[in-house]
């Protein structure tokens, strides 16, 4: 029988990788309206 | 039916009060501890005082007037409207003994925006001021941030009948996890992380960037702080423009973000529900309301002299829009360049985006985009109400960590609370315009303090008028608590007075 170990600390870690990826790439499709937008200013 | 208070509804009140003004008093330890470990030693006094008034006068509350009766919800909202100013009042103190303010009253005015993660300031000479007394005003962002309620319930009450009460009224009523300990720990514990890696990473920008390693250190925790709880104030009059630096500025984007993510929303994501963020109607909601005023902004920037090239509208205008949309308030313009070189239709992006605020059980303020998510929601079921057959039944549902339906009541809640961000927000800007301000800056000035934001063309200095000094302190509290339990505590206050004079008579 396998016994498995469950830390809540990978799941944070992900989490918290997670968003920060999510983050990022928010800011990179905000500057790229951002950026399309002066262009029409 | 109003209820008028009870002697015994005082006792709880001043109970309470004065447990949290000894949390100030305490908290106190932290900049005497870094005014010590430096050799300054005049501050280290003024936090000796300090620290002395505010246990003395906390313990006398709470000790003459002990409770006989549970913390209900109403004494609750009096108390967490009365913690802010008591806290306000009781950490302005070492701050007015320092020699930076020009007075007492402008202590008052930092330490109440410091609280209440606002970032406006009347601090003279702050580029040379002490390194404890920057402590100190960056760590009321942060007990503030965090809530000198959720502390309070984490350190002093513990899991006496009022903890709960305490929490719903700090505006946070959603339980992310089954119990409020756990609730407030876990936000501790997503704090302690991102303070910790945006001090890291910050302080290594910092030495990159050539200063020496306490300076460095000090600078990254302290923008950090005022970042991730989305406060504004910072160590140098100039404030983020002081770094010039895009790595500086890119890192605390990332903080302000992280810090105006709703708290259950970071809880959904580091529990493994990844997905949850992208089915969110209040994170879509503020999602499209950045992208639309960032790309507001830039289009105005685009046709300024200064600011038009392609850093520029990424560094003065996208950075402006998150500044202000998540309450934070670091800016990287001379305050003079908001009427100078902005423009008006990437300042009126920004004045929206401060307005509307970031996301609620936040560090954020303004009226949030959950409830301009609901409003819209609810124009479009008027909208579809109107054209749908007579006997139709049309609803509408949203997906806020739940799936859930748009009801009457939760609306009216939100417009409610909607209305009276707008009339505080118009109001405080014909004050600042009787003053003398231009209606304009008067407006910005007005929004800035009530959402909680810091960003100033300059109106908010040591030179304005005191009555001017009042009203922001007022909406700075008032924006904090939502108005609710501020509205509570003057209304029980004059149903006191009204009770006393039929009594008298």
């Amino acid at each position: 029988m396998e016994i498995r170990f469950h830390s809540p600390y990978r799941h944070w870690l992900v989490g918290l990788l997670a968003e920060l990826a999510v983050f990022t790439g928010f800011l990179a499709v905000i500057a790229l309206i951002a950026y399309v937008a002066s262009l029409a200013g | 039916m109003w209820v008028a208070p009870q002697k015994r509804d005082a006792r709880v009140i001043a109970h309470y009060t004065g447990i949290l003004v000894v949390g100030v008093g305490l908290a106190m330890i932290v900049p005497l501890i870094t005014a010590v470990s430096l050799g300054e030693w005049d501050a280290a006094l003024d936090y000796l005082f300090g620290m002395g008034i505010a246990c003395a006068a906390g313990m006398a509350l709470a000790l003459v007037s002990p409770p006989d009766q549970p913390l209900d919800r109403t004494n609750a909202l009096i108390v967490t409207a009365l913690a802010w100013f008591a806290a306000s009042v009781t950490a302005a103190v070492p701050l007015a003994v320092s020699g930076n303010y020009a007075s007492y009253l402008d202590a008052l005015f930092d330490a109440m925006s410091g609280l209440t993660t606002s970032g406006l300031t009347l601090v003279q000479d702050l580029d040379h001021m002490a390194y404890s007394h920057n402590m100190w005003r960056h760590f009321l962002h942060l007990i503030g941030g965090q809530g000198i309620v959720v502390a309070a319930v984490s350190i002093a009450i513990g899991l006496r009948g009022g903890a709960v009460s305490l929490y719903i009224a700090e505006g946070r009523d959603e339980k992310i996890l089954p119990n409020v300990m756990h609730t407030s720990r876990f936000i501790w514990f997503v704090t302690a992380v991102y303070v910790t890696l945006g001090t890291a990473a910050l302080a290594g920008v910092n030495l990159f960037s050539g200063m020496e390693p306490t300076r460095a250190g000090l600078h990254a925790f302290w923008a950090t702080v005022a970042c991730y709880d989305t406060g504004g104030f910072g160590p140098q009059s100039m404030n983020a423009l002081y770094y010039h630096s895009w790595a500086f500025e890119f890192v605390t984007v990332l903080l302000m973000i992280a810090g105006t993510l709703n708290f259950n929303l970071h809880a959904d994501i580091w529990r493994g529900d990844r997905w949850e963020i992208f089915r969110n109607i209040e994170a879509r909601a503020w999602a499209a309301n950045v992208a639309i005023l960032s790309a507001f902004a830039a289009l105005g920037l685009g046709s300024t002299l200064l600011f038009s090239d392609t850093m520029s509208v990424l560094r003065k205008g996208v950075y402006h829009v998150l500044s202000a949309n998540t309450g934070t308030g670091h800016q990287t313009l001379y305050t003079a360049q908001w009427v100078g070189d902005y423009g008006g239709l990437a300042m009126g992006a920004v004045i929206l985006a401060m307005a509307f605020g970031g996301m609620a059980s936040s560090t954020a303020g303004g009226i949030k985009s959950l409830r301009l998510g609901l409003i819209v929601k609810g124009v479009v079921l008027r909208v579809r109400e109107s054209l749908a057959p007579s006997s139709a039944v049309v609803r509408a549902k949203f997906h806020h960590l739940t799936d859930r339906e748009l009801t009457p009541t939760l609306l009216d809640s939100a417009l409610l609370v909607f209305v009276l961000y707008m009339v505080t927000y118009i109001s405080g800007a014909l004050v600042g315009a009787a003053y003398g301000y231009p209606i304009g800056e008067a407006l910005f000035e007005s929004i800035s303090a009530t959402a909680n934001v810091g960003l100033s063309t300059g109106v908010t200095s040591p030179a304005m008028p005191a009555g001017l000094k009042i009203l922001y302190i007022l909406q700075m509290w008032a924006g904090r608590l939502e108005f609710v339990a501020l509205l509570t505590l003057f209304a029980s206050l004059v149903i006191s007075v009204r009770r006393k004079r039929s009594q008298r008579s």
